[in-house]
């Protein structure tokens, strides 16, 4: 559902997307909805792409076998899943609000990917499966950021002149971590160990 | 001896009449101060540059803003002293400081322009200052003194301490013109104007003269600062359709969330290496 939005929105006209996407200055004028709308819209096709694809693997069977996500605890605590997605692209909206005051204008929904790799992650690092990916990813994710916040972006599918906005990056990791550990409560709780899955 | 105080009565009462027409004739009946942008970027003595095709004006955001009185030709008494427009300007900038298109707002002394300096001068003081763009308030204040019926009293000596004989009407108009430093070219105008009347009496007429002077100005600029976020408003419209103005961003401005092609290629091989875990598994258990 998040991939077909973003490659939804890709095609819009570009005026439609420019009222979509996150703006300082709108949203201080009041235009709250690019809060949500800003993590669906992209600068090209090619940047709609890249995170559609990658929204794409978490829906597919492949990823969401992936104790913790869909058939795992993730997916058991639906109300929450919902819950999360309806207050993530605000709240990684007012990470950039906060924390770039220099930017003016947002596009992208990696943030979502973010916090998708990181719950996921997390929740197979809880659950005791596929520790060794799940780490790799967690690690390799970390290492992106702190390079990304020096200024070093590797092969970036963003266009000329368009920095990456690491704090959506973190703030997104930060939140898949805190729903993996909410959502795994009831298996913290039971005391179950190995590989789990629905 | 009656005599004598039949002159000494008709002395008394000239010199009253003399010293209330004397009331009328101490102040100005008009007083004018102003300062022309026209005068100012343009000099008479400059060479009239040809009519050249309009070049693109690059605002690059956000911009650097500078704020400056226009340089008055003529430095009577009855001009601003700099504290005060200075403080005038302050308020011009508090009002506009929160525009996300704008880095800063410098306000430019009067001592950094030359009356009838020019572009040059301007674009020296741009320089200095670092700006891209600076908005020029010209002004032209003409202020009215009159005596009114009251000052018939002054005759009394301390009517002219008590009495308001004299009234001042003082009109202000400001015209704020903001120029793209580079290109020379005029981007917005917005004026604002004022009217102060009052009354005051002989003795301290020259100092509520000048209090209605500086109250002139100060709610001209009140009158100034809406009109110019009115025109603001309208220039960000046109720029869209004006295409000999264009809007660039500072490094930063735009950013973008990006997975990146590694970050995208790892993430298909972990899916890739699972999906094959899982059908070898699904291979065993059957």
């Amino acid at each position: 559902m998040p991939a077909a939005l973003v490659l939804l929105a890709s095609v819009l006209p570009e005026n439609l997307q420019a009222a979509l996407a996150w703006e300082r200055q709108a949203i201080d004028a009041g235009e709250w909805w690019r809060l949500w709308t800003g993590q669906l819209v992209h600068f090209g096709a090619f940047h709609a792409l890249a995170n559609g694809a990658a929204l794409w693997l978490f829906g597919t069977s492949t990823l969401s076998s992936l104790p913790g996500l869909a058939s795992g605890y993730l997916g058991r605590r639906a109300g929450l899943a919902a819950l999360v997605l309806m207050v993530a692209p605000p709240l990684l909206s007012l990470s950039l609000l906060l924390w770039s005051p220099a930017m003016g204008a947002y596009r992208g929904a990696s943030g979502l990917v973010a916090m998708l790799l990181a719950g996921v992650a997390t929740s197979a690092l809880i659950t005791g499966s596929r520790r060794l990916i799940s780490g790799v990813l967690l690690a390799a994710w970390v290492v992106k950021i702190l390079l990304e916040a020096l200024g070093v972006s590797l092969m970036s599918s963003l266009p000329g002149g368009v920095v990456v906005a690491w704090p959506v990056h973190a703030v997104g990791g930060l939140l898949g971590v805190a729903w993996a550990l909410a959502a795994s409560r009831p298996y913290l709780q039971s005391g179950v160990r190995g590989d789990v899955r629905a | 001896m009656r005599l004598l105080k039949v002159w000494s009565v008709l002395l008394l009462a000239l010199a009253s009449l003399a010293l209330a027409g004397c009331a009328g004739m101490l102040n100005e009946h008009k007083k004018q101060n102003n300062a022309s942008v026209v005068d100012y970027l343009y000099p008479k003595d400059s060479k009239v540059e040809a009519m050249v095709p309009a070049s693109e004006v690059n605002l690059r955001l956000p911009l650097r803003v500078g704020l400056a009185f226009v340089p008055s030709m003529d430095r009577t008494a009855a001009d601003l002293p700099e504290s005060v427009r200075q403080k005038l300007l302050e308020r011009v900038k508090v009002a506009f400081a929160d525009q996300k298109f704008i880095a800063a707002i410098e306000l430019i002394p009067a001592a950094y322009l030359r009356p009838r300096g020019g572009f040059d001068n301007l674009e020296q003081a741009a320089r200095m200052f670092n700006l891209d763009v600076v908005a020029l308030l010209s002004y032209d204040q003409v202020q009215f003194n009159d005596a009114n019926r009251l000052s018939v009293l002054y005759w009394t000596i301390v009517g002219a301490y008590i009495i308001n004989g004299d009234e001042y009407d003082t009109h202000t108009l400001l015209d704020a013109s903001v120029f793209d430093v580079h290109s020379r070219k005029l981007l917005m105008r917005a004026p604002g104007v004022s009217q102060v009347k009052g009354s005051a009496a002989m003795v301290n007429f020259s100092e509520k003269a000048r209090e209605a002077r500086v109250q002139g100005f100060s709610e001209a600029i009140d009158n100034l600062i809406p009109n110019l976020r009115t025109e603001l408003v309208k220039f960000q419209e046109r720029v869209k359709q004006d295409s000999t103005v264009r809007v660039t961003h500072a490094p930063g401005y735009a950013g973008g969330g990006d997975l990146g092609l590694i970050g995208l290629a790892l993430l298909a091989a972990v899916a890739l290496v699972d999906a094959l875990r899982g059908a070898r598994r699904k291979r065993r258990a059957g």
